[in-house]
């Protein structure tokens, strides 16, 4: 054998390069997915466990309100839910019409989305001492990222109420949208404080076309009442000032 | 004027200086790279360790429990597909026991101290089969590297010294078979160990993405956070735990015969 054949030899191996078999990496393949999971908290009590619900709320936490609400019957829910306020504690009530206790839990309650997502909103108002001692603690925070939630089925009167709320928002949009075309139509703009802007007898005619309009729709009573009211949905309307005018008549 | 005569090097001479410079140069690289490469195997091993003796036999448990109830809806549903699925979850528990408690769960954490480490990192230059001379050789190095590996794992300096004495007593002393020789051998050894380093670098970036690895990252990333991610992996798993056991009572409570 010659020096050169003797230095032509290669090693038989590289060693192991397989450090786990097969099934034992899918062990540790389930520990890295469940890890995953545990990098959010539930979004109800703050810890760190599997999210058995819309990705943010724990089985705990779910299986608690389930024992809660679960057999309930109800189809109109209140749920509330912390604002951001953390000096004079605010909430907000959403009230959800014809809903399943399950789609309420699903939609309303476990989400953590912001205000817009959250459909049935009603009203802002002060918290009580005990909504306060019960939605604090949930995270330590006030605040509507939180997910903190209080719900119940809604009462009758909160139905009535909100259904009241929803009525006099629809009809001050409808009427906005009415106001707007008038003016578009008669070629009448409104300054930044709302004002209409154009010749006298085209803002004369806009009002009467819009109560005309109105009293067809029968909502002209309804509006006044508002108006006397001092109605915040009348106040969010870009045709306050004509809808004055008009009301005026 | 000084009295000394120096032989002045041939050119061939200078080349073989050249060379062994060079050899032991990626001598000492080559040593440094599979010092990295059994410390990341052992640390990554005795991390799956943990992992399979903290978490894996929950996992394992559950699993059962699991088993239970699918071979709990298979009696009550004697169809062909609840019979498949429940097969099919007994299996898997049965993998999943065999996983959790078997051979790698046994392995501890690995600590080794520095004189181990310098130890290794010396057998590794001299002992390392990219600078055999021939076949044979080759045999006796790979065996003896590991050899180093086990030793180096189990923290016995004593047996790493044993493998480093016997190469030193010139073993691997180059034999006279005249300088061009000795310069192919040396050039054929600095190839071989070139791409040796670089199979390292890649087994380690191997490793560095196998599942272990990067779950051991999770769990040194939650630690950084003051939180440790093995214990909370395993009170999740307790929970599911839990909640399998009852859905299999409730499911047995309605297997009952009345």
């Amino acid at each position: 054998m010659s020096n050169e054949s003797q230095l032509q030899v290669t090693r038989k191996s590289d060693g192991p390069p397989v450090l786990l078999s097969s099934a034992r990496s899918s062990l540790v393949a389930r520990g890295r997915r469940d890890a995953a999971l545990l990098a959010v908290p539930c979004n109800k009590c703050g810890e760190r466990r599997e999210l058995a619900l819309a990705g943010c709320v724990c089985a705990n936490c779910s299986d608690a309100l389930d024992r809660e609400w679960a057999a309930s019957t109800a189809t109109d829910w209140l749920v509330t839910r912390p604002w951001d306020n953390s000096v004079c504690f605010r909430v907000s009530d959403f009230v959800l019409l014809n809903t399943t206790y399950a789609q309420m839990k699903t939609y309303a309650w476990a989400s953590n989305d912001a205000e817009s997502r959250i459909r049935g909103f009603w009203r802002f108002r002060q918290a009580t001492p005990e909504e306060i001692t019960r939605l604090k603690p949930q995270w330590g925070i006030w605040s509507h990222a939180s997910g903190a939630r209080i719900v119940r089925p809604a009462t009758p009167e909160e139905v009535a109420t909100k259904k009241n709320w929803d009525w006099e928002w629809e009809i001050a949009m409808e009427t906005d949208q009415i106001i707007r075309k008038t003016c578009e139509k008669l070629g009448i703009q409104m300054n930044e404080h709302d004002v209409p802007v154009g010749d006298a007898e085209s803002v004369e005619q806009a009002a009467d076309e819009i109560a005309e309009r109105l009293r067809q729709l029968g909502w002209l009573e309804e509006l006044a009442k508002m108006k006397r009211e001092d109605n915040d949905a009348l106040q969010a309307m870009d045709g306050a000032r004509l809808l004055e005018m008009v009301l005026q008549r | 004027m000084s009295g000394q005569i120096t032989r002045r090097l041939k050119p061939e001479e200078e080349e073989i200086l050249r060379k062994r410079e060079e050899l032991a140069a990626i001598r000492a690289t080559l040593a440094e790279r599979e010092l990295e490469l059994v410390d990341l195997r052992s640390q990554l091993a005795a991390f799956e360790g943990r992992y399979l003796r903290q978490v894996g036999t929950l996992y394992a448990e559950l699993d059962e429990w699991k088993a239970r109830i699918s071979e709990l809806g298979a009696r009550l549903d004697p169809s062909g597909t609840a019979s498949a699925r429940a097969h099919e979850a007994r299996e898997q528990a049965r993998q999943a026991y065999e996983d959790a408690h078997g051979k790698a769960s046994e392995t501890r954490d690995f600590t080794p101290f520095p004189e181990l480490r310098s130890l290794f990192r010396e057998v590794a230059k001299r002992v390392h089969p990219d600078f055999c001379r021939d076949a044979d050789d080759l045999e006796r190095r790979t065996r003896s590297m590991a050899e180093a590996n086990r030793a180096y794992e189990a923290g016995d300096a004593e047996a790493l010294q044993r493998i480093l004495d016997e190469y030193q007593d010139g073993a691997d002393a180059v034999k006279g078979e005249g300088i061009g020789a000795e310069l192919i051998r040396i050039i054929r050894q600095i190839s071989q160990a070139k791409e040796r380093v670089a199979a390292i670098e890649r087994e380690l970036a191997g490793l560095r993405q196998s599942e272990i690895a990067l779950l051991r990252k999770q769990a040194e990333e939650r630690g950084q956070e003051g939180r440790d991610l093995l214990a909370e992996l395993a009170t999740a798993v307790r929970e599911q735990i839990e909640r399998t056991r009852k859905e299999y009572e409730t499911l047995a409570k309605q297997d009952k015969p009345t």
